[in-house]
């Protein structure tokens, strides 16, 4: 479910914490700059696991902060491929069942890959299970109620661009951008490339949300669904 | 990085080449117990000794990953784990040739039914038997204590 990730970054530190600890400013640069963020093709960072070394401090004309290359590693929520999770009902939609794990919400397990058959129940909003005994033709009505632990098979993931770029915005591009510079912005220390916000509050000039990072799910098979059907 | 240090030499050789930037590689994995015993000490720095409190303070990323982190960890049984019931548990369970990633998840999800060991072993039909995957839960239930005396109560209960 979690990794370590190695990576390299400049790492500025700011005037105002010179007179810190160097390890100390630097970990809270880190964790400040990558926590609860999606880095694309890594998965969500969590938090700074520790540092491996610090290059010596460079000083730019202009800037009073000190830059060094630092390796360090980061606690990254990846789950590997047919990972066995477990998580909570967020909601159910005619898209699937949506599932969250408090510090991460965009799992879905759609309708294909829920246990067979299953409807989805308009009125109630909920996804049912016809579950049907071998030995009885009663039908079970197994609701997949808000909230319920279910568990999961991790079947796939999908990493979604969201750095604002100026040319694929109209709207925004034409006002804030009058030189009609092509590209991504140069990545400034507050917001290296690459590094985008869980939120996904990178593109709220409206259309669809994009979501940075999403996992999907499947539970037709035994022992999975909800924790309660198979104790 | 912004090239304002053109015109200096020194700063180009300390800047590491571009190549060299931004660079990530995969480690290995982590058990929740490693995360969860992480995540508790950066909490317990967050409350304790005004030093720590400074350090952590300012960083409302960090702190709303600690809270639901260990929120969610909380209910799973890695909060009863220690080094040395890991330890000893995933020397039990050598001899059955288990991939990494299938321990890794047993040990963060603690099966009780021979269903859970099936869904986590891949192929499990063909490199299990039906009393090798016995022994794997009675290793777990022996080794591995359980969340709470509930839960215990609860998944004894119906195996007997």
């Amino acid at each position: 479910m979690f990794v370590l990730y190695e990576m390299t970054q400049d790492v500025r530190i700011d005037p105002v914490n010179l007179g810190q600890d160097r390890t100390e400013a630097i970990t809270n640069e880190l964790n400040q700059r990558l926590s609860n963020r999606v880095m694309l093709n890594v998965g969500l960072c969590m938090a700074l696991w520790d540092i491996k070394s610090i290059g010596a401090g460079v000083i730019y004309p202009g800037d009073g902060g000190v830059h060094s290359k630092v390796v360090f590693r980061y606690i990254v929520f990846r789950p590997f491929q047919d990972e066995i999770m477990v998580g909570k009902i967020k909601n159910c939609t005619p898209e699937g069942v949506h599932v969250t794990l408090g510090y991460f919400d965009d799992i879905l397990i759609t309708p294909e890959c829920l246990q067979y058959p299953s409807k989805f129940d308009e009125r109630e909003q909920v996804w049912i299970w016809e579950y049907k005994a071998e030995d009885d033709d009663e039908v079970h009505e197994m609701y997949m109620d808000k909230g319920e632990g279910i568990k999961f098979r991790v079947t796939g993931e999908s990493f979604n661009d969201t750095t604002p770029i100026p040319d694929t915005n109209p709207q925004g591009a034409s006002k804030n951008d009058p030189q009609g510079s092509s590209g991504p912005q140069p990545g400034s220390s507050k917001a290296p490339t690459g590094v985008q916000s869980s939120a996904g509050s990178g593109n709220d000039a409206g259309g669809p949300l994009k979501i940075p990072y999403s996992i999907t799910g499947s539970i037709n098979e035994p022992g999975l669904g909800l924790m309660s059907w198979w104790s | 990085m912004e090239s304002k240090c053109g015109q200096f030499d020194i700063a180009e050789k300390l800047v590491p080449p571009e190549g060299d930037q931004n660079s990530k590689r995969l480690i290995g994995p982590l058990s929740n117990y490693e995360v969860y015993q992480f995540f508790k000490e950066v909490k317990e720095g967050n409350v304790r000794g005004p030093k720590n409190a400074n350090k952590w303070k300012f960083n409302t990323h960090l702190n709303t990953v600690t809270y639901e982190v260990l929120q969610y960890l909380q209910r799973t049984p890695c909060i009863v784990q220690s080094p040395e019931i890991i330890e000893e548990f995933l020397t039990k369970l050598h001899p059955y040739n288990l991939t990494k990633a299938e321990r890794l998840t047993i040990l963060n999800t603690r099966p009780s039914q021979p269903v859970d060991i099936q869904a986590i072993v891949e192929e499990s039909e063909e490199r299990l038997t039906e009393s090798q995957i016995e022994e794997i839960l009675d290793i777990v239930d022996s080794t591995l204590p359980p969340l709470n005396a509930n839960e215990e109560a609860k998944t004894d209960g119906p195996q007997e």
